[in-house]
């Protein structure tokens, strides 16, 4: 028995010293001080298993070494240690508030909430601007400094990255409610995915954006974010601000914000690498993602009768994909696909906008299947990657849609002046 | 609603635990007060069951009264052939009669699975079963009976308690929150909760890679993912056993366990001593046992290996179907069935080995074999397997290694370790009564309800 016992006590103090000193290689090999969610999930994993090695740990002093002499049951003492591992997890996630969600801003947000910034500089803007244009991040870099130089039309750009259609109508409510006086003339709107996610619009919104979200999913915000504060991964994100405050480092943004919401990506690879990735990404995911879900109807048909209520024009376009990343879909995922399966969202959508822009005089729809449409570049010119487009060809994008904006702008006006709107 | 999600751990226990303990002060406010924490944790599941729960408890409750205990007994199991086999009998009569339409009469109906009406049909017909052959009288008392069926730690994946045990602690509720049950409640759901959210999810991880693809792997990556299924299997639902009987304590209220260190088992009938203990010893006293009698009788003692045979595979292909109607549970039942029998066959023959060392590893291949049978089925077995192996060979080492992520090493070497020495139940470890322990015991637990992200659900609540 004692053979057994002592057998089984050397093969449980390797196996400990063997995975201690593992999970302190991996911890080391995968840590990459630069990179937020690198440090971040690197950290997690130290947590994780750490907890291990002291089951272990526990396992081989209890079992091997202390044959459990105190006999007290020290409950005062377990609750106290519950609460301060508690208290400290909560505070940090409240008061460091890596991810920007609760009001304390001592330390700057780590995952910078975008929809944050623009929205305070939106309202702090001096004049409402006559044109915003609303999108995800293929919209954020279009230049409103460029499309008022081409149209004379006051522009914002309130894109966000990550962003869902339902998110669009609630930057919609708000820019419409923000600027009650002179509200925008027309609206710009990226050809939005028609992903419905009222949990992760829910999850990003700012303070501000509280009462313009549906009433369902402002409860969510309230219980998640309570929730949230014992949320581990926010803890190492946490940690992950503090040792940047002490060694006096300046944050890696993955954009480049501006005031007037133009937003230039920071790009540490080749287009040939960006698209290679993104086709990557698409094969992990499931083949055909490209439907068109019954609730985004009625968010696009309010944004329209918001538009018509505010006596503004909505234009919705497209700007195209890069040509190769097409060709590699085409080739790589959609191999095997049906031809419903490849484009059932295209019919769907120009039929529903064609019925759009037939019943709705002020809702125009362009769209642009390739960079040639608009005398684009396809090169690393025109794109950072399978479907973001540069500047430079964001502008020449604006160039073709420049007279639909002007007349769009023009009608509005048309408009408010027959129904003696400001 | 999940035991193993934040709104479970950080809402609804602590308040229900603060509830009962603090604002119910009574025996009967305690029922009364577990009974309606029990509803709203099953109603989360959806309400309307709620009320087939209600209603099958109120007749086995009155069937064993009456004395009606067949009647019981096949209500019961009507309900639970409708939802769960409903289907599968319709497919495999349209199979055999393919030439008539019988679509209208048996229509496929895609039944949800009312949570744990395998668990709580099988309590019921337990209590009828005792009742009848007067284990004990049966209960007065509704509520208690209710509480019994409805109680939610074990309402989703059990253990499958019997009432004599469990049900008749409800009648007589303790007033006082003892240190004692505080400290077993800590002890077990914290290595409740790190067997699921570290080391079973792990593994689910290792088992994602492309170490072992179905049907191309190698000799070596194919016994590797079955030890790796078996593991995995084992850490989730002893996992959540632990959590179960941990909240149990949280309310003074004993359950029985359901795991014993299976992979030390010294042979197949060990094994199932070992293994989901509760479902066994079901299928032991109440099909196993009245089979083996009912062959005895009408062979007149004659045949009694034959008896023992039958039985052992008649029960174990129930055991198989109980997880569902899917023929790859029918065979893994039907596996161990064989496994059983060829044992108990060694054993009349009294061969050499039995008893050894030999015995114990033929014990340890045939489960980990079967784990293969449980997830991938038989037609992977069949067909696939044997071209993947004329391929790929016995397969390498290093190979194998490379595809596992290295910070899921620890994970690896620690399930086995525990595993396999004896040291992964939870009971062993509410003997020790040290500070030390405690703390670092309730520092962890923290840790690991702030690492839960979505919900987990775990393998045996889907049965």
């Amino acid at each position: 028995m004692d053979k057994n016992n002592q057998l089984k006590k050397t093969i449980f103090s390797i196996g400990l010293l063997f995975s201690f000193f593992l999970t302190i290689y991996v911890f080391v090999d995968s840590f990459e001080i630069k990179d937020a969610a690198i440090f971040s999930n690197s950290l997690f994993e130290l947590i994780s298993n750490s907890i291990l090695l002291l089951c272990l740990f526990l396992i081989v002093y209890y079992q091997f070494f202390n044959k459990g002499k105190e006999r007290n049951l020290p409950n005062k003492t377990i609750i106290m240690s519950v609460l301060i591992v508690f208290s400290i997890i909560v505070a940090s996630n409240f008061f460091i508030n890596p991810r920007g969600i609760y009001p304390p801003s001592i330390f700057p947000a780590l995952v910078t909430n975008y929809r944050n910034k623009k929205a305070n500089d939106f309202t702090n803007l001096k004049k409402s601007p006559d044109l915003v244009i609303i999108g995800s991040s293929r919209a954020l870099s279009i230049n409103p400094d460029y499309v008022e130089e081409q149209t004379g039309i006051s522009t914002y750009n309130f894109a966000v990255t990550g962003t869902y259609l339902d998110e669009y109508l609630v930057i919609m409510r708000y820019v419409f409610d923000q600027s009650k006086l002179d509200p925008p003339k027309v609206i710009l709107i990226d050809r939005p995915g028609f992903w419905v996610n009222p949990d992760s619009t829910a999850d990003r919104a700012p303070l501000k954006f509280f009462p313009y979200i549906d009433e369902e999913s402002r409860s969510k915000i309230f219980i998640n974010r309570t929730v949230d504060l014992t949320n581990l991964h926010q803890f190492t994100e946490a940690i992950y601000s503090i040792q940047f405050l002490l060694f006096n480092r300046e944050y890696q943004e993955t954009w480049t914000i501006y005031n007037n919401g133009f937003g230039l990506p920071h790009i540490d690879e080749s287009l040939g690498e960006a698209i290679e990735g993104s086709i990557s990404d698409r094969l992990e995911r499931k083949l055909c993602d490209n439907f068109f879900p019954d609730e985004s109807m009625p968010i696009l048909e309010e944004m329209v009768s918001l538009a018509k209520e505010n006596a503004s024009s909505i234009i919705f376009y497209t700007s195209p994909a890069q040509p190769d990343y097409v060709k590699a879909l085409n080739e790589r995922v959609y191999q095997n696909a049906t031809e419903g399966e490849k484009s059932p969202c295209g019919q769907i959508l120009s039929d529903f906008y064609r019925e759009l822009v037939e019943k709705n005089s002020q809702v125009h729809a362009v769209f642009f299947s390739h960079p040639n449409d608009f005398g684009g570049y396809s090169d690393e010119r025109g794109f950072y990657d399978g479907s973001h487009m540069t500047e430079i060809n964001n502008n020449l994008l604006i160039n073709a849609l420049s007279p639909e904006i002007i007349q769009a702008y023009q009608e509005s006006i048309q408009l408010r002046e027959s129904q003696n709107l400001p | 609603m999940n035991l193993l999600s934040k709104v479970f751990l950080l809402g609804f226990l602590p308040l229900s635990t603060f509830i009962y303990w603090k604002l119910l002060k009574t025996p009967r406010t305690k029922l009364w007060g577990l009974l309606i924490f029990s509803f709203i944790f099953y109603s989360f599941a959806g309400w309307q069951y709620s009320l087939l729960l209600i209603a099958l408890s109120l007749l086995t409750f009155g069937a064993a009264k009456q004395g009606w205990y067949w009647l019981g007994i096949l209500a019961n199991l009507i309900a639970l052939i409708f939802f769960k086999y409903w289907d599968f009998g319709v497919v495999m009569l349209r199979r055999f009669l393919n030439d008539v339409d019988w679509s209208h009469l048996f229509p496929i109906l895609h039944l949800a699975l009312p949570l744990g009406i395998s668990f709580y049909i099988f309590k019921h017909i337990a209590y009828l079963l005792d009742v009848k052959n007067q284990r004990y009288l049966p209960t007065d008392n509704f509520l208690v009976f209710l509480t019994f069926s409805a109680f939610f730690p074990q309402i989703s994946a059990g253990p499958i308690s019997n009432f004599k045990d469990t049900g008749q602690q409800f009648i007589d509720l303790p007033n006082k929150f003892e240190n004692k049950n505080a400290y077993n409640a800590l002890i077990y759901i914290t290595l409740g909760i790190a067997k699921k959210l570290i080391i079973a999810q792990g593994i689910s991880s290792i088992l994602a890679t492309d170490f072992y693809l179905p049907g191309q792997g190698s000799i070596l990556a194919f016994w590797t993912s079955s030890l790796l299924q078996g593991l995995y299997l084992y850490m989730d639902f002893s996992g959540y056993t632990d959590i179960a009987l941990g909240i149990g304590y949280l309310f003074g209220i004993k359950l029985p366990g359901n795991f014993d260190n299976p992979f030390l088992a010294k042979n197949p009938s060990d094994f199932w001593n070992r293994w989901h203990i509760s479902l066994s010893l079901w299928f032991r006293v109440y099909i196993f046992a009245p089979i083996s009698r009912y062959f005895l009788k009408t062979w007149k003692g004659r045949f009694r290996e034959l008896a023992q045979y039958a039985a052992n595979w008649i029960t174990m292909t129930l055991v198989g179907l109980w997880h569902g109607a899917n023929s790859q549970y029918l065979i893994w039942g039907f596996f161990h069935g064989s496994f059983l029998n060829f044992h108990a066959w060694a054993v009349r023959k009294n061969f050499k080995w039995v008893g050894t060392w030999i015995d114990k590893t033929i014990t340890l291949i045939g489960i980990i074999f079967s784990w293969h049978l449980f997830f991938t089925g038989w037609k992977e077995l069949r067909i696939t397997i044997p071209e993947a192996f004329e391929i790929n060979g016995f397969g390498s080492f290093r190979n194998l290694l490379s595809e596992i992520p290295p910070h899921l090493f620890p994970v690896l070497i620690i399930s086995i370790l525990i595993s396999f020495s004896g040291f992964a139940e939870a009971i062993q470890y509410i003997k020790i009564r040290s500070k030390l322990f405690g703390v670092i015991i309730g520092a962890i637990l923290v840790l690991m309800i702030a690492m839960l992200g979505e919900p987990l659900n775990f393998n045996y609540v889907q049965f």
